[in-house]
């Protein structure tokens, strides 16, 4: 046993110690050698494999090796340094007595030990006069010895960890006494089956190793070149099968066989008998082809779960990275009867070919047969790190050589990285899958499984959602989760626009002449960019609460119109909203003739030929298609806002139940104007079940979200396609511009405001009886008529329109902040601009204003436009500042849901998914208007 | 008449040149307000008109001040700690501004500007109404409304956090702990002062090696440490020994300036590489003191045997004779004995240390991500790419929480952190992604003839990526990646949403602390506000000299794109 030992640690200090001797040609390289060997004896001497010959290891060596090594090699390696450039008389008698020198001597001595004793003196002499020792060499010096270690340590415990999960969740206890459980039954909470197991853990390692070999573009390469090759294949044994019939056998044999008959039939392309190539991909075929076997041998096999399943998918990987390495698997699988003389004749191919072999070999046998090798299986993540750190030196001293190409050094230098991080990685896959399987720590489990169920359920807790309610203990977290979508994108939109308004006024105040604004502007951008966000949320949020007035003192504005309080403001609204929208649709629709009216025949009329989707209505020629374009416009706008309940139409029963396969034609007219244009407006987003539930899931919330979808989808199209006819100059307007036509214009627009303005006041009367809602402060009183206390007067809830403090202090914290960063932007966009720009416009007689207007703004837009971009997306995230000023958006919703329901992992993906979504679209917004805007080019 | 006019243009020539000449004050005016446009005013009664003018604004001015005054006087509360000399001290401001703004206003319509430059004189006189609305509003908080008592009776906590001010303020000897008998615990502050000495000598090293007039660094490095002594020296509320503070204030301004000195001459007296390479171990140097301050704030075991091997008995085994006065504990016994556990910090230095981890773990992490990024093994950049767009995707706070309630779930299995140290790892991650970005932006700008130069020159694709990419990166990514660095800064506010005791959260909490302090809320904010914007001024302000030193500006590159 202790001979088996010392063989073991004799191989693990030789083979590295050999490769090193063998490489190293520099002296200064020498001497690191010597430290990395060092550090591996001193693992040997401290690891887990001492304690069967070296009973007292613990008595050699101090304990905590890092620290105390570090130092003392510094103090050491300080005192040889010293001795260097002190010039101490008798270098070899002293310079000797420092450890670090003599022992790092060592190794050239091994080296050269046959060419004699005074050539080790030599080269004592020339590391003497040659090597300018400097502190930072003595740094590296210690950090080379304590490598070895600290690698040790590492990997035992992250693949001792991996090894322990891997076989609690291996063991299989099925109940088979039935005492004191069901037969049958699965008594591991922990379980999983081993042939899932091989999909997760194997196809983790398979991709890596994939990722490290690089190779997908040759695959998908090949890929193609095996289809055609396949179709060459397929259409010329049919040809042959034809031919067959046709001529006489003599022919026959040779054509049976199709990857031989190709060339002989002349069929075009190059397909040869090895025309497939696999030359270039088959490490990856390798990869995935030994995936597949796994797959399909490991459930069979019946694997122990405490060694072989562990070493199995920790030594799998450990050999998968010595094969990178060694990077010969392409020449291994071209080996023929041919070529085998080339890998034989103990050339360093012939050798890395040998050392892959074994590498595969060793770890199908190990894995086959470990328990008959004590020592190995005793202790897996030991073995393991053993012929890690074996491998990891050797290649660490090669590729620090730099010999092969660059291409082939990268590949190894990221196969190198692969097998030094692969503990690491296995181990934090392996603790997340643990944690989502283990049934044994049911809070851990409810914690990182990721499901959604729990989403179905009411929600517990109290939001201040707006334009939609969503009542707690009522409506499911999915409900809770838009609203609070909802509350962010509001917060968001109107600080955008805000911030980009007070940002460009700021901005172009900075380079006005009056130097008072200017410097208020700089004092302003000065103050607000360097002002942290959480503070002046804070700061705001506070100051509104102390400054506003209080509730019970009424304080109003314009006779009641507006009522401020630091509880909110509520402003007077139009009562009917509906008649509102029908107001609005009106004067689109007015617009839109006006500017049919006023379009003139295009200069160029182009047209697609046949239809097309960029342009669907080219067909009806140049004065139709913009009118049409604009109509479909409002058309898709008004399918929107009104309630077209188009999933209801799709998937509702006659008897309102939902399903998706039942089309019921007979509701779609029932459904679709509904009562209240408010209530359609965001109804199709969150509306209700028909049978009156409110608790939803998602899937039930998908199907409802059809509709409006569609209808967003509409009206971006719709918008593209305005876009589109504008873009090909189809959209040619003359406006009449004289006196009397401006004055018609005047008349007909006053006119239809008019009675658009009566037709809301109407629409309202009709509908709740007033025209306008106006904020009804109340009063309580108590039942003996006597008033309530002050504390409970308030607003009428459903009169006016409110804004919340909380909603106002977000508001202006994001938009005094980022209005600050905005404005910078403005100023170094409009600095740029050539300077002949402005005069060109003063020349042509431009006033200020449009200056700015017409000739700065529009210029300064281009490069402005991917900052503000920038900005726009820092505003959503910075959204979820909102718990700062208690304003539920999405960040406060899922943190209390987080604490309700303790299911951390899935709301934080859920959190990570949104706020990645929002910013997607904002840049998809911004880089569709950048293109717009860079269209032109100047 | 004309006398009267002449007599006043004397007056005019008399005050002072460059403040009231006449030319400069209607340049003032002109930018201000715009051009004269009254027919009426002409080159004999524009004097007289302007002075009229300002005439009346003094006096509708003194009539506002007297009355804020005089409202001031009322609204001071002698007993709350005000005291009525602030009333004072405000009406002389209210008088300045109110002057100004009335001038601008009276000025503008008396002189029919506005029909004439309409642009001007109303962005002139809005502005000035604006100015005066905001700067009387804070004036009056600042003077007569806010009670400062809150933030000077907690100074201490809100550096240090609870225990180290417990520490300082009870130990033996200290300024409230006269008698022995209300004493205990042992003052190890130390520890920050000496993180404090550190940074201040590297500071003045850096600005030693910039070359500039000394001037320019001792006159304002006097100055703020001035008015810091004089803030710590404040006798109001104050719970500890000013006296000692002071000294050791006075020694950080010593280290400062003697290296300041030493780097100043070296500087002046050697070649430009060699100053280059000082700069450079500066660099790491600084890196290494970020490593010391949170080594010496909770020691290995390893620098407490060192201390106890030179000499020193660990403080706590003997705290009974300490607090008893028996014994005073040397700095050696201290280092010897146990530190302040990370949980235990607290204050503007949790934010100094979480910040600078953002930038010094966060640079390295954001070089092997930018790189990694860049790299054409799939091996590198496929996760690089993962990490630096996963993080991006979410907000700060998202990863605060991750770092609290789901990072000890992946970490707790080999290393059992506490959540200072977790902030400071997310920091630093968080910090690498955006870093990784700019850095990326830098290396796709870096000269492809650099890279080949390299490589002609037989570089290792490491060399050429460490030695001749990053250097070319950084120096046009600098100001950028110091605008991180300021984010970072401000970011650190956000701790107090996981419960870390920072500035802010210390501050922010203090009305609850006492009683008498209870509706005091806006106070600390404002202080708070205050003090993260001067350091991230400050920086702001680096990164500006940065970009000018290096000569980006010339070129293009950095912010003033």
């Amino acid at each position: 046993m202790i001979l088996s030992n010392i063989l073991i640690y004799a191989a693990f200090l030789a083979l590295p110690g050999i490769v090193l001797v063998r490489f190293s040609s520099k002296p200064e390289q020498r001497v690191s050698n010597a430290a990395v060997l060092l550090g591996l004896l001193y693992v040997i001497l401290e690891g887990p494999y001492v304690d069967n010959i070296l009973p007292p290891y613990v008595d050699i060596l101090p304990p905590l090796p890092f620290f105390t090594l570090f130092a003392s090699l510094l103090v050491i390696g300080i005192y040889t340094w010293k001795l260097d450039r002190g010039g101490v008389p008798n270098p070899i008698d002293v310079a000797e007595i420092g450890l670090l020198r003599g022992v790092f001597n060592l190794i050239p001595g091994i080296e050269l030990r046959g060419s004699g004793t005074v050539r080790w003196f030599r080269i004592e002499r020339r590391l003497h006069i040659e090597n300018d020792w400097r502190i930072r060499d003595l740094f590296s010096l210690g950090l080379l010895f304590s490598l070895p270690t600290l690698y040790w340590r590492y990997s035992t415990k992250f693949l001792g960890m991996s090894t322990e999960y891997l076989s609690k969740m291996a063991t299989d206890i099925t109940c088979k006494t039935g005492v004191g459980c069901v037969v049958g039954a699965q008594q591991n909470l922990a379980y999983y089956p081993v042939d899932k197991m091989v999909i997760f853990f194997g196809g983790f390692t398979l991709l890596f190793f994939l990722l490290v070999q690089n190779e997908f573009s040759q695959l998908t390469q090949w890929i193609q070149k095996g289809f055609r090759f396949l179709r060459e294949t397929f259409r010329n044994l049919f040809k042959s099968v034809n031919v067959d019939d046709e001529s006489t056998g003599n022919e026959t044999r040779d054509r049976i066989d199709p990857v031989t008959e190709v060339k002989v039939e002349g069929v075009h392309g190059t397909v040869t008998s090895d025309g497939l190539g696999f030359y270039g991909v088959s490490t990856t075929l390798f990869a995935i082809s030994v995936f597949i076997l796994c797959y399909v041998l490991v459930p069979i096999l019946d694997l122990t779960p405490s060694s072989q399943i562990p070493l199995l998918f920790l030594g799998v990987g450990v050999a998968s990275g010595i094969l990178l390495l060694q990077n010969n698997l392409n020449d291994l699988l071209s080996i023929r009867r041919d070529n085998i003389h080339r890998f034989v004749d103990g050339s360093p191919r012939s050798i890395s070919a040998g050392i892959s072999l074994l590498t595969i070999v060793a770890s199908v046998v190990l894995v086959l047969n470990v328990s008959i090798i004590p020592l190995i299986a005793r202790d897996i993540p030991a073995f393991l790190t053993l012929i890690t750190l074996i491998v990891l030196t050797i290649w660490s001293f090669i590729l620090s050589e730099e010999r092969s190409k660059p291409s082939v050094q990268s590949h190894r230098t990221a196969a190198f990285v692969f097998l030094l991080m692969f503990p690491f990685m296995m181990y934090l896959f392996m603790r997340v899958f643990f944690l989502q399987n283990d049934g044994t720590n049911p809070v851990m489990l409810n914690r990182w499984s990721v499901a959604f169920e729990f989403m179905d359920e009411t929600n517990k807790f109290k939001i201040n959602p707006w334009p939609l309610d969503a009542e707690p203990n009522i409506d499911s977290k999915w409900i809770f989760l838009k609203a609070a979508i909802i509350n962010s994108v509001r917060v968001t939109f109107v600080s955008i626009i805000l911030c980009t308004i007070l940002g460009i006024i700021v901005g172009v105040a900075r380079l006005s002449g009056n130097k008072l604004t200017s410097w208020a502007a700089t004092a302003y951008v000065e103050i607000f960019r360097n002002l942290p966000l959480a503070v002046l949320l804070f700061l705001l949020a506070t100051q509104i609460g102390l400054q506003f007035p209080m509730m019970p003192e009424e304080k109003n504005l314009l006779g009641g119109a507006i009522y401020y309080s630091n509880k909110g403001i509520w402003f007077t609204t139009v009562a009917s909203y509906g008649a509102l929208a029908i107001s609005i649709f009106g004067l689109a629709l007015l617009r839109a003739l006006f500017r049919h009216n006023d379009r003139t025949e295009p200069r160029v009329v182009s047209a697609p030929s046949g239809f097309s989707l960029r342009r669907p209505f080219a067909s009806l020629g140049w004065r139709l298609e913009p009118l049409a374009a604009d109509l479909f416009v409002v058309i898709s706008l008004v399918l929107l806002v009104i309630r077209v309940q188009i999933g209801d139409a799709l998937f509702q029963t006659p008897n309102g139940y939902w399903s998706p396969q039942a089309l019921h034609v007979g509701s779609i007219g029932g459904v679709i104007i509904s009562e209240s244009m408010l209530e359609g407006l965001f109804s199709p987003f969150l509306g209700a079940l028909p049978d009156g539930t409110n608790v939803q899931s998602l899937g039930k919330n998908a199907r409802i979200a059809i509709g409006p979808l569609l209808c967003v989808a509409l009206v971006v199209y719709s918008l593209l396609v305005t876009t589109n006819v504008d873009d090909d100059g189809m959209n040619a307007l003359e406006i009449d511009d004289s006196e009397e036509g401006i004055r018609r214009r005047f008349t007909l627009w006053t006119v239809a405001f008019a009675f658009a303005l009566g037709l809301t006041l109407a629409g309202g009367i009709y509908e709740v009886g007033e025209a306008l809602s106006m904020p009804q402060y109340t009063k309580d009183v108590n039942e003996d008529g006597i008033l309530d206390q002050p504390g409970s007067w308030g607003i009428e809830d459903g009169t006016g329109f409110e804004i919340t403090p909380f909603f106002l202090a977000m508001v202006m914290g994001l938009t005094l902040f980022t209005a600050s960063v905005v404005a910078e932007i403005v100023r170094g966009s409009i600095q740029s601009l050539p300077r002949g720009q402005v005069e060109a416009a003063i020349s042509l007689s431009l006033n200020p204003y449009q200056r700015l207007r017409l000739v700065i703004l529009p210029q300064a837009l281009r490069s402005m436009i991917p900052l503000m971009n920038n900005q726009f997306m820092n505003v959503w995230k910075n959204s979820s500042l909102a718990i700062v000023v208690a304003y539920t958006d999405i960040f406060y919703v899922i943190l209390v849901m987080m604490n309700n329901v303790g299911k951390l992992i899935p709301l934080f993906l859920l959190l990570l998914v949104t706020y990645q979504i929002g910013s997607l679209i904002i840049s998809t917004i911004m880089n569709w208007y950048n293109s717009r805007i860079t269209s032109v080019k100047i | 008449m004309s006398k009267f006019a002449n007599l006043l243009d004397s007056v005019w020539a008399a005050l002072p040149t460059g403040l009231t000449t006449q030319s400069g004050m209607q340049e003032l005016e002109e930018s201000v307000i715009g051009k004269n446009g009254n027919p009426w005013i002409n080159e004999q009664n524009k004097s007289m008109v302007s002075s009229f003018i300002v005439g009346l604004s003094i006096t509708m001015a003194t009539v506002f001040a007297m009355e804020s005054w005089r409202e001031a006087r009322m609204e001071l509360n002698p007993i709350m700690g005000q005291s009525m000399g602030d009333a004072d001290l405000l009406a002389p401001m209210y008088f300045l501004l109110a002057t100004f703004t009335y001038w601008v206003t009276i000025s503008s319509i008396v002189k029919l500007t506005w029909i004439k430059s309409t642009t001007t004189a109303v962005l002139g006189i809005s502005t000035a109404w604006v100015i005066f609305l905001v700067s009387t509003f804070l004036i009056h908080f600042v003077l007569i409304e806010a009670n400062w008592v809150v933030v000077w009776a907690n100074r201490d906590l809100i550096m240090m956090g609870q225990l180290m001010k417990e520490q300082m303020t009870q130990s033996p000897g200290s300024h409230v702990c006269i008698d022995m008998t209300e004493c205990y615990g042992i003052n190890q502050n130390f520890r920050l002062w000496w993180s404090l000495y550190l940074t201040f000598g590297i500071l003045g090293a850096a600005y030693g090696t910039n070359g500039e007039h000394p001037r320019k660094f001792v006159v304002p490095l006097l100055a703020i440490m001035a008015v810091v002594t004089l803030i710590a020296h404040n006798p109001t509320e104050i719970s500890y020994n000013a006296d000692t503070v002071v000294i050791k204030l006075a020694i950080t301004t010593t280290c400062a300036l003697a290296s300041y000195s030493l780097m100043y001459w070296y500087a002046t007296n050697n070649e430009e590489y060699k100053v280059n390479r000082l700069k450079s171990y500066l660099g790491a140097f600084a890196v290494g003191t970020f490593f010391f301050a949170l080594m010496i704030m909770d020691p290995p075991q390893l620098v407490k045997s060192g201390a106890e091997a030179l000499g020193g008995a660990p403080a706590q085994s003997f705290s009974e004779e300490i607090i008893a006065g028996e014994r005073i504990p040397s700095t050696l016994d201290k280092l010897a004995g146990n530190g302040i556990k990370a949980s235990q910090w607290g204050g503007l230095f949790v934010n100094l240390i979480i910040a600078t981890a953002g930038c010094v773990l966060g640079f390295g992490i954001g070089i092997f991500l930018a790189f990694g990024r860049q790299s054409d093994q799939l091996f590198f950049s496929v996760p690089s790419i993962a990490v630096i767009e996963l993080v991006r995707s979410g907000p700060l706070i998202c990863w605060l929480y991750f770092a609290v309630f789901m990072m000890p779930d992946l970490m707790d299995p080999f290393y059992d952190a506490e959540d200072i140290i977790r902030m400071l790892l997310m920091f630093g991650v968080f910090g690498g992604c955006y870093i990784a970005e700019v850095l990326r932006g830098g290396l796709q700008a870096v000269d492809s003839g650099q890279k080949e130069a390299a490589i002609a020159l037989g570089l290792s694709p490491m060399q050429t990526k460490l030695q001749v990419e990053l250097p070319n990166a950084i120096r046009t990514t600098l100001p950028s990646i110091i605008s991180v660095f300021i984010g970072l800064w401000k970011d650190t506010t956000l701790l107090f949403i996981v419960n870390i005791l920072d500035f802010f959260k210390l501050a922010k909490d203090l009305p609850n602390s006492d009683l008498r302090f209870l509706g005091d809320f806006l106070e600390p904010l404002y202080v708070s506000a205050v003090v993260f914007w001067v350091f991230a001024f400050y920086l702001s302000r680096v990164s500006m000299k940065v970009e000018k030193n290096l000569g980006l500006v010339r070129e293009g590159g950095g912010e003033a794109t």
